[in-house]
Protein backbone atom coordinates (compact mmCIF):
# COMPACT_ATOMS: atom_id res chain seq x y z
CA UNK A 1 0.00 0.00 0.00
CA UNK A 2 2.94 2.25 0.67
CA UNK A 3 3.85 1.86 -2.99
CA UNK A 4 0.46 3.25 -3.93
CA UNK A 5 1.27 6.30 -1.86
CA UNK A 6 4.71 6.67 -3.42
CA UNK A 7 3.34 6.42 -6.95
CA UNK A 8 0.51 8.77 -6.12
CA UNK A 9 3.08 11.24 -4.83
CA UNK A 10 5.05 10.86 -8.02
CA UNK A 11 1.96 11.50 -10.14
CA UNK A 12 1.13 14.61 -8.13
CA UNK A 13 4.56 16.00 -8.92
CA UNK A 14 4.43 15.41 -12.66
CA UNK A 15 6.30 18.43 -14.09
CA UNK A 16 4.07 18.38 -17.17
CA UNK A 17 0.81 18.39 -15.27
CA UNK A 18 0.36 22.12 -15.69
CA UNK A 19 2.05 22.40 -19.07
CA UNK A 20 -0.35 24.10 -21.49
CA UNK A 21 -0.89 22.48 -24.87
CA UNK A 22 1.35 23.67 -27.68
CA UNK A 23 0.15 26.69 -29.60
CA UNK A 24 -1.72 25.22 -32.61
CA UNK A 25 -0.22 27.75 -35.01
CA UNK A 26 3.32 27.05 -33.86
CA UNK A 27 2.70 23.32 -33.99
CA UNK A 28 1.44 23.50 -37.55
CA UNK A 29 4.35 25.69 -38.57
CA UNK A 30 6.80 23.16 -37.17
CA UNK A 31 5.02 20.33 -38.99
CA UNK A 32 5.19 22.25 -42.27
CA UNK A 33 8.89 22.99 -41.84
CA UNK A 34 9.68 19.36 -41.10
CA UNK A 35 7.57 18.02 -43.96
CA UNK A 36 9.28 20.44 -46.32
CA UNK A 37 12.55 18.56 -45.73
CA UNK A 38 13.26 15.95 -48.36
CA UNK A 39 12.40 12.51 -46.98
CA UNK A 40 14.77 9.59 -47.40
CA UNK A 41 14.21 7.10 -50.16
CA UNK A 42 11.83 4.27 -49.48
CA UNK A 43 13.50 1.77 -47.14
CA UNK A 44 12.21 -1.18 -49.14
CA UNK A 45 15.69 -2.44 -49.96
CA UNK A 46 17.25 -1.97 -46.59
CA UNK A 47 16.59 -3.95 -43.47
CA UNK A 48 14.28 -2.84 -40.75
CA UNK A 49 16.01 -0.76 -38.16
CA UNK A 50 16.97 -2.37 -34.87
CA UNK A 51 14.72 0.08 -33.10
CA UNK A 52 11.77 -1.10 -35.11
CA UNK A 53 12.65 -4.69 -34.38
CA UNK A 54 12.75 -3.84 -30.72
CA UNK A 55 9.38 -2.12 -30.93
CA UNK A 56 7.89 -5.10 -32.72
CA UNK A 57 9.43 -7.34 -30.14
CA UNK A 58 7.98 -5.31 -27.32
CA UNK A 59 4.52 -5.57 -28.78
CA UNK A 60 4.76 -9.25 -29.55
CA UNK A 61 6.22 -10.40 -26.26
CA UNK A 62 4.21 -12.74 -24.14
CA UNK A 63 4.51 -12.46 -20.39
CA UNK A 64 6.73 -15.28 -19.35
CA UNK A 65 8.91 -13.99 -16.53
CA UNK A 66 9.18 -16.37 -13.69
CA UNK A 67 10.56 -19.75 -14.57
CA UNK A 68 14.18 -18.91 -15.09
CA UNK A 69 14.30 -16.52 -12.16
CA UNK A 70 14.03 -19.54 -9.96
CA UNK A 71 17.36 -20.64 -11.32
CA UNK A 72 19.36 -18.39 -9.03
CA UNK A 73 22.35 -20.70 -8.78
CA UNK A 74 22.68 -22.00 -12.33
CA UNK A 75 26.11 -22.56 -13.84
CA UNK A 76 27.32 -19.72 -16.07
CA UNK A 77 26.65 -21.67 -19.25
CA UNK A 78 23.22 -22.78 -18.05
CA UNK A 79 22.38 -19.21 -17.06
CA UNK A 80 23.33 -17.84 -20.46
CA UNK A 81 21.45 -20.64 -22.17
CA UNK A 82 18.38 -19.82 -20.12
CA UNK A 83 18.97 -16.13 -20.90
CA UNK A 84 16.62 -14.48 -18.38
CA UNK A 85 17.18 -11.12 -20.06
CA UNK A 86 15.66 -12.38 -23.28
CA UNK A 87 12.75 -14.16 -21.71
CA UNK A 88 9.61 -13.99 -23.82
CA UNK A 89 11.44 -13.22 -27.05
CA UNK A 90 10.91 -15.24 -30.21
CA UNK A 91 13.40 -16.72 -32.68
CA UNK A 92 14.54 -14.01 -35.03
CA UNK A 93 14.01 -11.21 -32.53
CA UNK A 94 16.96 -8.99 -31.85
CA UNK A 95 16.90 -9.90 -28.18
CA UNK A 96 16.55 -13.62 -28.83
CA UNK A 97 20.27 -14.31 -28.38
CA UNK A 98 21.96 -17.72 -28.19
CA UNK A 99 25.16 -18.11 -26.25
CA UNK A 100 28.15 -19.85 -27.83
CA UNK A 101 28.99 -22.23 -24.96
CA UNK A 102 32.68 -22.48 -25.90
CA UNK A 103 33.08 -18.74 -25.31
CA UNK A 104 31.80 -18.73 -21.73
CA UNK A 105 34.58 -17.55 -19.45
CA UNK A 106 35.22 -15.71 -16.23
CA UNK A 107 36.26 -12.26 -17.34
CA UNK A 108 37.04 -10.67 -13.99
CA UNK A 109 36.83 -11.14 -10.25
CA UNK A 110 36.04 -8.23 -7.96
CA UNK A 111 36.54 -8.31 -4.21
CA UNK A 112 33.99 -6.37 -2.20
CA UNK A 113 34.43 -5.95 1.56
CA UNK A 114 31.92 -7.94 3.61
CA UNK A 115 30.72 -9.65 0.45
CA UNK A 116 33.70 -11.51 -0.97
CA UNK A 117 34.61 -12.32 -4.54
CA UNK A 118 32.08 -11.36 -7.18
CA UNK A 119 32.75 -12.94 -10.54
CA UNK A 120 31.98 -11.38 -13.87
CA UNK A 121 31.13 -14.02 -16.49
CA UNK A 122 31.13 -13.23 -20.16
CA UNK A 123 30.35 -14.98 -23.43
CA UNK A 124 29.61 -14.20 -27.04
CA UNK A 125 26.43 -15.09 -28.90
CA UNK A 126 25.79 -16.61 -32.30
CA UNK A 127 24.38 -13.36 -33.60
CA UNK A 128 27.38 -11.26 -32.50
CA UNK A 129 25.84 -10.12 -29.25
CA UNK A 130 27.27 -10.78 -25.82
CA UNK A 131 26.30 -12.27 -22.49
CA UNK A 132 27.14 -10.87 -19.09
CA UNK A 133 26.37 -11.78 -15.50
CA UNK A 134 27.72 -11.18 -12.00
CA UNK A 135 27.89 -14.09 -9.60
CA UNK A 136 27.94 -13.67 -5.82
CA UNK A 137 30.17 -15.90 -3.66
CA UNK A 138 27.28 -18.26 -2.90
CA UNK A 139 26.70 -18.84 -6.61
CA UNK A 140 23.57 -16.69 -6.90
CA UNK A 141 23.39 -14.32 -9.86
CA UNK A 142 22.93 -10.61 -9.30
CA UNK A 143 19.86 -9.15 -10.93
CA UNK A 144 17.68 -12.14 -10.16
CA UNK A 145 16.51 -10.96 -6.76
CA UNK A 146 17.57 -14.23 -5.15
CA UNK A 147 19.95 -12.85 -2.55
CA UNK A 148 19.52 -10.11 0.09
CA UNK A 149 22.71 -8.52 -1.26
CA UNK A 150 21.05 -8.05 -4.63
CA UNK A 151 19.96 -4.40 -4.73
CA UNK A 152 18.74 -4.38 -8.31
CA UNK A 153 20.12 -3.75 -11.73
CA UNK A 154 20.33 -5.45 -15.08
CA UNK A 155 18.83 -8.90 -15.40
CA UNK A 156 21.62 -11.32 -16.36
CA UNK A 157 21.70 -12.96 -19.75
CA UNK A 158 22.56 -12.23 -23.35
CA UNK A 159 22.05 -9.00 -25.23
CA UNK A 160 22.50 -7.52 -28.66
CA UNK A 161 25.32 -5.03 -28.78
CA UNK A 162 24.61 -1.34 -28.39
CA UNK A 163 25.45 -0.94 -32.04
CA UNK A 164 22.98 -3.65 -33.02
CA UNK A 165 20.23 -1.90 -31.11
CA UNK A 166 20.97 1.67 -32.10
CA UNK A 167 23.57 1.50 -34.87
CA UNK A 168 21.22 2.62 -37.61
CA UNK A 169 19.69 5.35 -35.55
CA UNK A 170 20.56 8.80 -36.88
CA UNK A 171 21.57 10.00 -33.45
CA UNK A 172 23.46 6.93 -32.24
CA UNK A 173 26.67 8.02 -30.54
CA UNK A 174 29.82 5.94 -30.56
CA UNK A 175 31.33 6.30 -27.09
CA UNK A 176 33.45 3.18 -26.84
CA UNK A 177 31.36 1.49 -24.16
CA UNK A 178 28.73 -1.24 -24.03
CA UNK A 179 27.99 -2.06 -20.41
CA UNK A 180 25.45 -2.79 -17.72
CA UNK A 181 25.28 -2.40 -13.98
CA UNK A 182 24.06 -4.14 -10.85
CA UNK A 183 23.91 -2.94 -7.26
CA UNK A 184 25.12 -4.75 -4.14
CA UNK A 185 23.83 -3.67 -0.75
CA UNK A 186 26.05 -5.14 1.96
CA UNK A 187 24.75 -2.96 4.78
CA UNK A 188 23.11 -5.98 6.36
CA UNK A 189 26.55 -7.61 6.64
CA UNK A 190 28.33 -4.54 7.98
CA UNK A 191 29.44 -3.36 4.56
CA UNK A 192 28.41 -0.63 2.18
CA UNK A 193 26.49 -0.01 -1.00
CA UNK A 194 28.27 -0.82 -4.25
CA UNK A 195 27.46 -0.48 -7.90
CA UNK A 196 29.25 -2.80 -10.28
CA UNK A 197 29.70 -1.61 -13.86
CA UNK A 198 30.48 -4.47 -16.21
CA UNK A 199 30.58 -5.04 -19.92
CA UNK A 200 32.88 -4.30 -22.81
CA UNK A 201 35.01 -1.46 -24.03
CA UNK A 202 34.47 -1.43 -27.76
CA UNK A 203 37.11 1.09 -28.75
CA UNK A 204 40.37 -0.65 -29.79
CA UNK A 205 43.46 -0.20 -27.66
CA UNK A 206 41.80 0.32 -24.28
CA UNK A 207 43.76 -1.11 -21.36
CA UNK A 208 42.02 0.50 -18.43
CA UNK A 209 38.64 1.85 -17.37
CA UNK A 210 38.59 4.66 -14.82
CA UNK A 211 35.73 6.26 -12.94
CA UNK A 212 36.62 9.94 -12.91
CA UNK A 213 34.50 10.61 -9.84
CA UNK A 214 35.97 8.00 -7.49
CA UNK A 215 39.31 7.51 -9.24
CA UNK A 216 38.82 3.74 -9.20
CA UNK A 217 40.15 1.76 -12.12
CA UNK A 218 39.73 -1.68 -13.64
CA UNK A 219 41.87 -3.50 -16.14
CA UNK A 220 40.43 -4.12 -19.58
CA UNK A 221 40.72 -7.82 -20.35
CA UNK A 222 40.49 -9.99 -23.43
CA UNK A 223 37.75 -8.94 -25.76
CA UNK A 224 37.51 -5.53 -24.08
CA UNK A 225 35.79 -6.92 -20.98
CA UNK A 226 35.88 -5.04 -17.71
CA UNK A 227 34.15 -4.95 -14.34
CA UNK A 228 34.49 -2.08 -11.92
CA UNK A 229 32.96 -1.88 -8.45
CA UNK A 230 32.20 1.61 -7.18
CA UNK A 231 31.43 2.28 -3.51
CA UNK A 232 28.73 4.77 -2.70
CA UNK A 233 28.60 5.95 0.92
CA UNK A 234 25.20 7.44 0.16
CA UNK A 235 23.14 5.07 -1.94
CA UNK A 236 20.90 7.93 -2.91
CA UNK A 237 23.71 9.78 -4.67
CA UNK A 238 25.46 7.78 -7.32
CA UNK A 239 27.65 10.03 -9.44
CA UNK A 240 30.05 8.23 -11.79
CA UNK A 241 31.78 8.87 -15.08
CA UNK A 242 33.65 6.12 -16.87
CA UNK A 243 36.44 6.69 -19.35
CA UNK A 244 38.55 4.17 -21.25
CA UNK A 245 42.27 4.85 -21.52
CA UNK A 246 44.94 3.41 -23.75
CA UNK A 247 48.40 2.30 -22.63
CA UNK A 248 49.69 5.87 -22.76
CA UNK A 249 46.94 7.11 -20.49
CA UNK A 250 45.04 8.85 -23.24
CA UNK A 251 41.26 8.85 -22.91
CA UNK A 252 39.83 7.08 -25.94
CA UNK A 253 36.26 6.39 -24.81
CA UNK A 254 33.69 8.06 -22.56
CA UNK A 255 30.60 6.39 -21.19
CA UNK B 1 3.03 6.93 -58.34
CA UNK B 2 5.89 8.79 -56.74
CA UNK B 3 3.67 11.74 -56.04
CA UNK B 4 1.05 9.45 -54.55
CA UNK B 5 3.71 7.85 -52.38
CA UNK B 6 4.91 11.20 -51.09
CA UNK B 7 1.33 12.25 -50.38
CA UNK B 8 0.71 9.03 -48.47
CA UNK B 9 3.86 9.41 -46.46
CA UNK B 10 3.10 13.01 -45.63
CA UNK B 11 -0.41 12.05 -44.59
CA UNK B 12 0.96 9.36 -42.35
CA UNK B 13 3.53 11.69 -40.87
CA UNK B 14 0.88 14.33 -40.25
CA UNK B 15 -1.31 11.82 -38.48
CA UNK B 16 1.57 10.65 -36.28
CA UNK B 17 2.62 14.23 -35.61
CA UNK B 18 -0.83 15.39 -34.62
CA UNK B 19 -1.51 12.35 -32.47
CA UNK B 20 1.79 12.37 -30.61
CA UNK B 21 3.13 15.92 -30.55
CA UNK B 22 1.83 16.50 -27.03
CA UNK B 23 3.08 13.10 -25.83
CA UNK B 24 6.61 13.82 -26.98
CA UNK B 25 6.51 17.43 -25.86
CA UNK B 26 5.49 16.38 -22.38
CA UNK B 27 8.01 13.54 -22.33
CA UNK B 28 10.84 16.00 -23.02
CA UNK B 29 9.45 18.72 -20.78
CA UNK B 30 9.45 16.34 -17.82
CA UNK B 31 13.16 15.66 -18.26
CA UNK B 32 14.84 18.49 -20.12
CA UNK B 33 12.49 21.50 -20.18
CA UNK B 34 15.22 23.76 -21.52
CA UNK B 35 15.66 21.47 -24.55
CA UNK B 36 12.02 20.86 -25.34
CA UNK B 37 11.78 22.81 -28.60
CA UNK B 38 15.00 21.42 -30.06
CA UNK B 39 14.38 17.82 -29.04
CA UNK B 40 10.76 17.80 -30.22
CA UNK B 41 11.73 19.25 -33.60
CA UNK B 42 14.62 16.84 -34.04
CA UNK B 43 12.49 13.86 -33.00
CA UNK B 44 9.81 14.58 -35.57
CA UNK B 45 12.42 15.31 -38.20
CA UNK B 46 13.74 11.78 -37.62
CA UNK B 47 10.15 10.53 -37.79
CA UNK B 48 9.62 12.26 -41.12
CA UNK B 49 12.82 10.85 -42.57
CA UNK B 50 11.90 7.38 -41.37
CA UNK B 51 8.15 7.56 -41.71
CA UNK B 52 8.07 4.10 -43.31
CA UNK B 53 9.75 2.66 -40.23
CA UNK B 54 7.23 3.99 -37.74
CA UNK B 55 5.37 1.03 -36.24
CA UNK B 56 1.80 0.91 -35.03
CA UNK B 57 2.98 1.69 -31.52
CA UNK B 58 4.24 5.08 -32.66
CA UNK B 59 4.35 6.63 -29.19
CA UNK B 60 6.92 4.14 -27.92
CA UNK B 61 8.96 4.47 -31.09
CA UNK B 62 8.92 8.27 -30.90
CA UNK B 63 9.88 8.26 -27.24
CA UNK B 64 12.77 5.97 -28.13
CA UNK B 65 13.92 8.47 -30.75
CA UNK B 66 13.40 11.43 -28.41
CA UNK B 67 15.40 9.64 -25.77
CA UNK B 68 18.30 9.19 -28.18
CA UNK B 69 18.08 12.82 -29.24
CA UNK B 70 18.19 13.90 -25.60
CA UNK B 71 21.15 11.69 -24.87
CA UNK B 72 22.96 12.93 -27.92
CA UNK B 73 22.37 16.50 -26.85
CA UNK B 74 23.54 15.71 -23.36
CA UNK B 75 26.67 13.98 -24.58
CA UNK B 76 27.55 17.02 -26.63
CA UNK B 77 26.94 19.15 -23.58
CA UNK B 78 29.13 16.90 -21.48
CA UNK B 79 32.13 18.12 -23.37
CA UNK B 80 31.60 21.43 -21.68
CA UNK B 81 33.00 21.28 -18.19
CA UNK B 82 30.51 23.77 -16.81
CA UNK B 83 27.50 21.59 -17.41
CA UNK B 84 28.98 18.13 -17.06
CA UNK B 85 28.62 17.90 -13.30
CA UNK B 86 24.99 18.91 -13.41
CA UNK B 87 24.18 16.35 -16.07
CA UNK B 88 25.95 13.53 -14.28
CA UNK B 89 23.40 13.43 -11.50
CA UNK B 90 20.39 14.66 -13.39
CA UNK B 91 16.97 14.10 -11.90
CA UNK B 92 13.86 15.41 -13.63
CA UNK B 93 12.68 18.77 -12.30
CA UNK B 94 9.62 18.13 -10.18
CA UNK B 95 6.39 20.03 -10.36
CA UNK B 96 6.53 22.96 -7.94
CA UNK B 97 2.80 22.87 -7.37
CA UNK B 98 2.84 20.44 -4.46
CA UNK B 99 4.13 20.92 -0.96
CA UNK B 100 7.85 21.86 -1.04
CA UNK B 101 8.86 19.20 1.46
CA UNK B 102 7.17 16.58 -0.69
CA UNK B 103 9.07 17.64 -3.78
CA UNK B 104 12.33 17.64 -1.84
CA UNK B 105 11.79 14.17 -0.47
CA UNK B 106 10.63 12.83 -3.79
CA UNK B 107 13.61 14.34 -5.59
CA UNK B 108 15.92 12.72 -3.08
CA UNK B 109 14.16 9.39 -3.51
CA UNK B 110 14.40 9.59 -7.29
CA UNK B 111 18.10 10.38 -7.06
CA UNK B 112 18.45 7.16 -5.12
CA UNK B 113 17.31 5.09 -8.06
CA UNK B 114 19.73 4.01 -10.73
CA UNK B 115 19.23 6.03 -13.93
CA UNK B 116 17.78 2.99 -15.66
CA UNK B 117 15.36 2.14 -12.89
CA UNK B 118 14.33 5.77 -12.66
CA UNK B 119 13.70 5.94 -16.37
CA UNK B 120 11.52 2.84 -16.37
CA UNK B 121 9.52 4.14 -13.43
CA UNK B 122 8.93 7.57 -14.92
CA UNK B 123 7.98 6.19 -18.32
CA UNK B 124 5.34 4.10 -16.57
CA UNK B 125 4.02 6.69 -14.11
CA UNK B 126 4.43 9.99 -15.91
CA UNK B 127 4.30 8.98 -19.56
CA UNK B 128 1.77 6.22 -19.06
CA UNK B 129 3.57 3.58 -21.13
CA UNK B 130 2.83 -0.08 -20.56
CA UNK B 131 5.67 -2.55 -20.13
CA UNK B 132 5.81 -3.60 -23.76
CA UNK B 133 6.03 0.03 -24.83
CA UNK B 134 8.73 0.79 -22.27
CA UNK B 135 10.71 -2.18 -23.56
CA UNK B 136 10.31 -0.84 -27.08
CA UNK B 137 11.32 2.69 -26.11
CA UNK B 138 14.37 1.60 -24.15
CA UNK B 139 15.46 -1.24 -26.39
CA UNK B 140 15.34 -3.95 -23.78
CA UNK B 141 13.23 -7.00 -23.07
CA UNK B 142 9.86 -6.87 -21.38
CA UNK B 143 11.14 -9.18 -18.66
CA UNK B 144 13.88 -6.67 -17.95
CA UNK B 145 11.34 -3.87 -17.71
CA UNK B 146 9.20 -5.88 -15.32
CA UNK B 147 12.07 -6.48 -12.94
CA UNK B 148 13.34 -2.92 -13.13
CA UNK B 149 9.88 -1.52 -12.55
CA UNK B 150 9.29 -3.75 -9.58
CA UNK B 151 12.61 -2.78 -8.03
CA UNK B 152 12.22 0.89 -8.77
CA UNK B 153 8.87 0.95 -7.02
CA UNK B 154 10.26 -0.96 -4.09
CA UNK B 155 13.25 1.34 -3.78
CA UNK B 156 11.17 4.47 -4.12
CA UNK B 157 8.94 3.24 -1.35
CA UNK B 158 11.96 2.29 0.74
CA UNK B 159 13.76 5.58 0.36
CA UNK B 160 10.66 7.62 1.15
CA UNK B 161 10.32 5.60 4.32
CA UNK B 162 14.04 5.64 5.20
CA UNK B 163 14.60 6.80 8.80
CA UNK B 164 17.46 9.13 7.87
CA UNK B 165 15.20 10.96 5.46
CA UNK B 166 13.20 13.06 7.85
CA UNK B 167 11.13 14.65 5.14
CA UNK B 168 10.54 11.33 3.45
CA UNK B 169 9.57 9.71 6.69
CA UNK B 170 6.99 12.37 7.33
CA UNK B 171 5.52 11.83 3.92
CA UNK B 172 5.48 8.07 4.19
CA UNK B 173 3.69 8.26 7.51
CA UNK B 174 1.17 10.83 6.34
CA UNK B 175 -2.38 9.62 5.67
CA UNK B 176 -2.80 8.41 2.13
CA UNK B 177 -4.90 10.53 -0.13
CA UNK B 178 -8.18 8.91 -1.09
Amino acid sequence: MMTDHALDLLRRHDPAAALPAADPGAGEELRRRIAAARPQASPARRGRSPLVLVVALGIALVVGAGAVWAAGALSPTALFRANPNGEGTKPGDLWHQHVIPATVRRAATIRIPHVGAVQYWYARTRTHGWCGALQLPDGVWLGTGRNPLDAGGTVPGCYPTRAQVNGQDPVYVLNGFDYDEDDVDAAGQGGGFWRIEYGRVTVPGAVRVTDLVSGRTARVGRGGTFALALPFPDRYRLPMRLVAENARGKVIGRS
Amino acid sequence: MALHSIDTREARFTRVYEEHLETIRRYVWRRDPELVDDVVAETFLVAWRRVDDIPENAAAWLIGVARNVRRNTRRSARRQEAVSARLADAVPPLDRGGAPHEAAALGEALRGLSPRDREVLLLAVWDGLDRASIAAALGCSRANVSVRLHRARRRLEGSLAAPHHDLGARIALAPRRR
